[in-house]
């Protein structure tokens, strides 16, 4: 009987500690449906915006923000509205000149001629590309994605976008959602007007959609993120460059 | 009553969706239009190919004298090759983005091979903004340097785009060289959108890589001699295709500038 009661006990046992060593590799080997923070895959980002879709520099000043580049580690800096000016002597063109500036290699987010302008937005990133695409959705819109290696050797496809109106709007969001996949981070600037619109368009467990105002003044502009539910908002903020109106949003997204 | 309201209401919103989807559709239809009239109309461009000798070595790795001549000739696009990023060799520097920056074009990269502690490859530069860019890797035997095309396609003020490419084919066998021009065929001639690819073939007129690999194209250049800097042989190219909806209009061969083993090639061409 004793022996009988002792086997049992010991099967009890047994049982007991496998199912808690099933229980402890649960613990460490989360699913993937339910990701973890603190993965030490964060990604830094810096945006140089004005927050009302006018151009960057007024002047050939680009010291504060090439200072401030330079101070700073980032996978991505976007600088919005860095437009070149072409003349019959000579094009200016702040994008290069900030690259050259800082050590980074530059790509520009084309959006539309304008009289003697060039607009667009500037993507500098710390390495050569293999490819990079833009799809003009409509007249002064254009997605704009590049394939990059961060953190961890991750890869991510930094994407970039800006609506101005409800035409831009309604062809646009088809170019995104068709591009967004597990490794897009998209920072895009739309006007005010539209953010509920954007927001119900990315609302949904398929996307995380995050949205960032700027607190200057005479702004028309939100800026948003959006990835799928795999990345995650760490930290923003926001700090004016120079006198001049130029904000900059240090961004932390993590690869969860 | 309420529920009449409610019809009606639902009519309203309708027609009001209906009245939108009309409208994208019109905005679409007008966006194609306007595009397929853009492409159609003719246009010139000025075109040069440059091959800067070990990026720059002549010159001490100093982008000055080649922005100088550059400007000099002031060309729209240009396709270089023998370019390093940051490099042992070149002190350190990215050569394209510095070249870009002296000149305020756009300037894109293309490595062919990891060198010295940084990159070696290929570089296009644009007063025109790039839409896409890809480095395509070229079919290369394995005991062979691998070479590459890098692909832009450039985005003119007039609504036009082309597609511009650089490359820099293997020296040591015709053979070899041929293999990669039929690739680079199979990258470039997928339609009928205005394209050029500028270059250093490593190989002469006469030879099959251009006799018979580049019979689809037009070639924009004679058959002077471009390399070394006081040149006997002929092997840097310039050719446009759709081969009949293109010309020459000027074509010339910078001799002796001093600052590389290649003579720069520069062309006005017309696109009909």
């Amino acid at each position: 009987m004793i022996v009988k009661m002792k086997k049992i006990n010991i099967l009890l046992l047994s049982l007991i500690g496998f199912w808690s060593f099933i229980s402890c590799g649960e613990e460490e080997n989360p699913s993937p449906d339910l990701p973890e923070t603190g993965t030490n895959n964060s990604i830094s980002i810096q945006v140089y915006s004005r927050f009302n879709n006018q151009k960057l520099f007024n002047a050939n000043d680009y010291a504060a923000v090439v200072g401030r580049i330079r101070s700073n580690q980032n996978s991505v800096v976007l600088l919005q509205r860095v437009d070149a000016t072409t003349s019959s002597t000579e094009i200016k063109n702040p994008m290069v000149t900030i690259a050259e500036e800082t050590e980074k290699i530059p790509l520009f987010a084309w959006t539309r001629y304008a009289d003697t302008q060039i607009e667009g937005s500037g993507i500098l990133v710390g390495q050569t590309i293999t490819e990079m695409k833009s799809i003009p959705t409509s007249e002064g819109c254009c997605y704009v994605s590049v394939p990059l290696t961060v953190t961890g050797g991750n890869g991510m496809n930094f994407s970039s976008i800006t609506f101005e109106n409800e035409t831009q709007l309604a062809t646009g969001i088809a170019a995104v959602k068709a591009n967004l996949d597990d490794k897009t981070v998209l920072i895009g600037f739309a006007a005010k007007s539209l953010q509920n619109k954007l927001k119900t368009e990315f609302s949904g467990e398929t996307y995380r959609f995050e949205t960032m105002e700027s607190s200057g003044g005479n702004t028309t502009q939100f800026l948003f993120l959006l990835t799928n539910p795999k990345w995650k908002l760490q930290e923003y903020k926001e700090t004016a460059v120079g006198t001049d109106g130029i904000s900059c949003i240090d961004l932390k997204i993590e690869k969860l | 009553m309420s529920k009449l309201n409610s019809n009606q209401m639902e009519k309203s919103v309708r027609l009001k969706q209906f009245k939108i989807k009309l409208v994208l559709v019109f905005c679409g239809v007008l966006l194609v239009l306007q595009q397929s009239t853009a492409q159609s109309n003719p246009f010139r461009l000025k075109i040069m190919s440059f091959n800067v000798c070990r990026s720059g070595e002549l010159t001490q790795y100093s982008v000055i004298p080649f922005a100088d001549l550059i400007r000099q000739y002031e060309p729209d696009i240009i396709a270089l090759q023998e370019l390093d990023y940051m490099t042992s060799r070149n002190t350190g520097i990215d050569f394209t983005t510095k070249l870009g920056a002296e000149l305020g074009m756009f300037p894109v990269f293309g490595r062919t091979i990891y060198y010295k502690g940084g990159e070696y490859g290929l570089a296009v530069l644009s007063k025109y903004p790039f839409l896409q860019v890809k480095t395509e890797p070229l079919p290369t035997p394995s005991d062979k340097e691998q070479r590459a095309v890098l692909i832009t396609e450039v985005r003119l003020p007039t609504g036009q785009n082309v597609r511009f490419a650089s490359t820099h084919l293997d020296h040591s066998s015709d053979a070899i060289s041929a293999v990669m021009a039929q690739a680079m065929n199979d990258f470039l001639l997928k339609d009928d959108m205005p394209t050029i690819v500028g270059g250093d073939f490593n190989t002469r007129p006469e030879e099959g890589t251009i006799a018979n690999g580049m019979q689809q194209w037009k070639r924009f250049c004679n058959d002077n001699p471009t390399c070394p800097d006081i040149p006997t042989k002929k092997i840097d190219y310039l050719f446009g295709y759709p081969k009949e909806k293109c010309s020459t209009i000027s074509y010339q061969v910078i001799e002796k500038t001093g600052i590389s083993d290649h003579c720069p090639i520069v062309a006005e061409v017309e696109f009909q």
